[in-house]
């Protein structure tokens, strides 16, 4: 069967059993299954079960089920309230308050909870009903919220850049080290951002007043914990004592210890956070397992290099041809998910993004932005769903709005990362030479 | 990654509306098992990586948590795909799908479970295929312990199987129970 056909089933097929709503995993590797026996017949299909056994037994990706249990056990044993309020000692006095609050918790909590959903939702089921009692425009709230809750994609550990390196080979604790940086300047520049926004607007927040009952200092202890937690990971992975996936379980089982600490370590939480692991690391496995079914039909047809040579042949610059990728992971964000967005472009673009020369660990954090990006652009950003249903009411269009500007501000970062890529690259240079 | 989110507690829940037949109770039974030793790989993880490094500073290792824990992380994602699937924990593009209604939402969903299913029992057949080559051949991992290779293999062949039946289930059970 000749190429452009194989090319033209393979489009529509994987169009139509995505918009159809298959589940993600078994459309990717439905097609790819459909591919490899066109192109190779059954002989093709013999490669299956390498596929399906070598991406479930894989010693890095149990980084995955162990990172998820340590944000499941903080985020169900309440640990992560007792957090905020401590965050909420530290920052409410800034201009813009308890926004900052709520941009320095998510930060810190995303990264220890890998999921940014689950960010969104925690703190935003502390936040939300406080700050509109307090007087605050809801939209700036869910705005910081939802934009808040990326932050853990980008900020280490993320579960994106172990997916990610997995999958590119590069090395998981350099891609750690390289989100640190971009991480913390995307804190920071949405921090900017709403000090700006309420200083032309005042009227967004409430103005402090003397009389109002500030929370006690001693909550301000309540930070140490989940950062001390956050630091130990990331610590062993840095300074080398550890792999990235023993960090995770040591990551886990420091989760467990401060769910005991707090008292909230209870039969019910630990079995629900165990079987929300199980849930997750069996979706975002078998997405794993059906793109690589995908990608490895692609390999054997030809179509991967096909379309590569394709697109070197047009002649576009390297910053033309980033711009296109820019372009076309906005576009996949709007509708697909982050890991499938990865899995399912990368065989067929890694070898022109190799071509082209940029620096693997660079781009790896480029496409965490994005797929940030993703997640708060409509009509399909979780982030955007899930602080809607948290909202107590509000219309969705409040929390689009709300959220907007953190789009422009994060496309920002990326024009940044551009110009200065050290801004992500120095720290693993410098670190592990 | 979206499970953590509080959901609303309306109407009878997946397993509840499968459970209305005999095969989707028996389906049930399969599910929850199966997740349950899921959850239980998840917990070995966990305590033989942090033994193992625990044991690091006096330079003792237990030389197989490597091996171990691939074939546990392997175990965890089978033995729970048919749970995941059931409590709805796949994810979708919902823009199209949530939107339909009547007689097309019917039919989406059939194509959807039909191709599913057609896709799970071709991972199934080729699985029990390669693991059959391994017991004859006597594979075995290249590792301290030289594992028949067969033998965690062996779980994929339960997690796809249970996951098979739990589509099929659907097929039983005229949708109904689709999330």
């Amino acid at each position: 069967m000749s190429l452009d056909i194989l090319i033209l089933i393979l489009g529509v097929a994987l169009t139509a059993l995505l918009i159809a709503g298959q589940w993600m995993a078994f459309a990717l590797g439905s097609v790819g299954m459909l591919l490899m026996y066109l192109s190779k017949g059954t002989l093709g299909l013999q490669s299956l079960s390498s596929v399906v056994w070598n991406t479930s037994n894989s010693y890095i990706l149990i980084a995955v089920p162990m990172f998820l249990l340590m944000g499941e056990l903080i985020l169900r044993s309440g640990a992560s309230n007792y957090f905020y309020r401590g965050v909420v000692v530290l920052l409410g006095r800034l201009p813009g308050g308890l926004l900052h609050a709520n941009i320095f918790s998510c930060a810190i909590f995303a990264a220890v909870s890998g999921s940014s959903v689950a960010t969104a939702a925690t703190v935003g089921t502390v936040a939300i009903p406080e700050m509109l009692k307090r007087g605050y425009d809801p939209k700036p709230v869910f705005g910081s919220l939802a934009a808040g809750g990326t932050l853990g994609i980008l900020i280490p550990p993320s579960i994106i850049m172990v997916l990610y390196g997995a999958l590119v080979e590069e090395s998981i604790a350099r891609l750690f080290m390289a989100g640190v940086l971009p991480g913390l300047l995307m804190a920071g520049v949405f921090m900017i951002y709403i000090a700006i926004h309420l200083m032309i607007n005042p009227s967004l927040a409430p103005a402090h007043k003397a009389g109002d009952a500030r929370p006690p200092a001693s909550d301000l202890l309540h930070v140490f914990p989940v950062l001390g937690l956050l630091i130990t990971v990331l610590g062993g992975i840095y300074f080398g004592f550890t792999t990235p996936t023993e960090a995770a379980a040591i990551g886990a089982g420091g989760a467990l210890v401060l769910a005991a600490g707090y008292g909230g370590l209870t039969k019910q939480v630990f079995s629900e956070s165990i079987m929300s692991t199980v849930k997750t690391t069996c979706m975002v496995t078998l997405i794993i397992i059906g793109a690589q079914i995908l990608s490895a039909a692609l390999t054997y047809s030809g179509v991967s290099r096909a379309v590569s040579e394709w697109i070197l042949a047009l002649g576009l610059s390297k910053w033309t041809f980033f711009l296109a990728l820019v372009v076309l992971y906005l576009v996949l964000g709007c509708f697909v998910d982050g890991i499938s967005m990865i899995y399912m472009t990368l065989p067929v673009l890694l070898p022109v993004i190799k071509a082209f020369g940029f620096d693997l660990i660079w781009f790896g954090i480029i496409l965490t932005i994005l797929i940030e990006l993703g997640q708060i652009t409509p009509p399909v950003g979780l982030n955007l769903f899930t602080i809607h249903a948290i909202s107590g009411g509000h219309s969705f269009s409040d929390v689009v709005i709300g959220s907007f500007p953190y789009c422009f501000l994060m496309l920002f970062v990326i024009a940044l990362l551009c110009f200065f890529p050290e801004i992500a690259l120095w720290l693993p240079t410098t670190v592990r030479g | 990654m979206d499970n953590a989110l509080p959901k609303a507690a309306d109407g009878p829940s997946a397993a509840e509306v499968q459970g209305r037949t005999a095969f989707g109770r028996l389906v049930n039974r399969l599910a929850d098992k199966s997740a349950a030793l899921s959850g239980v790989a998840i917990v070995l993880i966990l305590a033989l990586v942090c033994v193992e490094v625990a044991l690091r500073p006096f330079k003792i290792s237990l030389q197989v948590v490597d091996e171990i824990c691939g074939y546990l992380n392997a175990a965890a994602v089978f033995l729970g795909l048919a749970y995941t699937l059931r409590d709805g924990g796949f994810i979708r593009v919902e823009l199209v799908y949530d939107r339909l209604k009547g007689g097309i939402k019917q039919g989406v969903r059939w194509l959807i479970v039909l191709t599913g299913t057609a896709y799970v029992a071709v991972l199934l057949y080729y699985t029990v295929l390669h693991v059959l080559y391994l017991y004859r051949r006597d594979v075995r991992a290249v590792s301290v312990i030289e594992t028949p290779e067969w033998i965690p293999q062996s779980v994929a062949i339960v997690g796809l199987f249970v996951l098979l039946l739990q589509l099929i289930a659907y097929v039983v059970n005229r949708m109904r129970n689709v999330p």
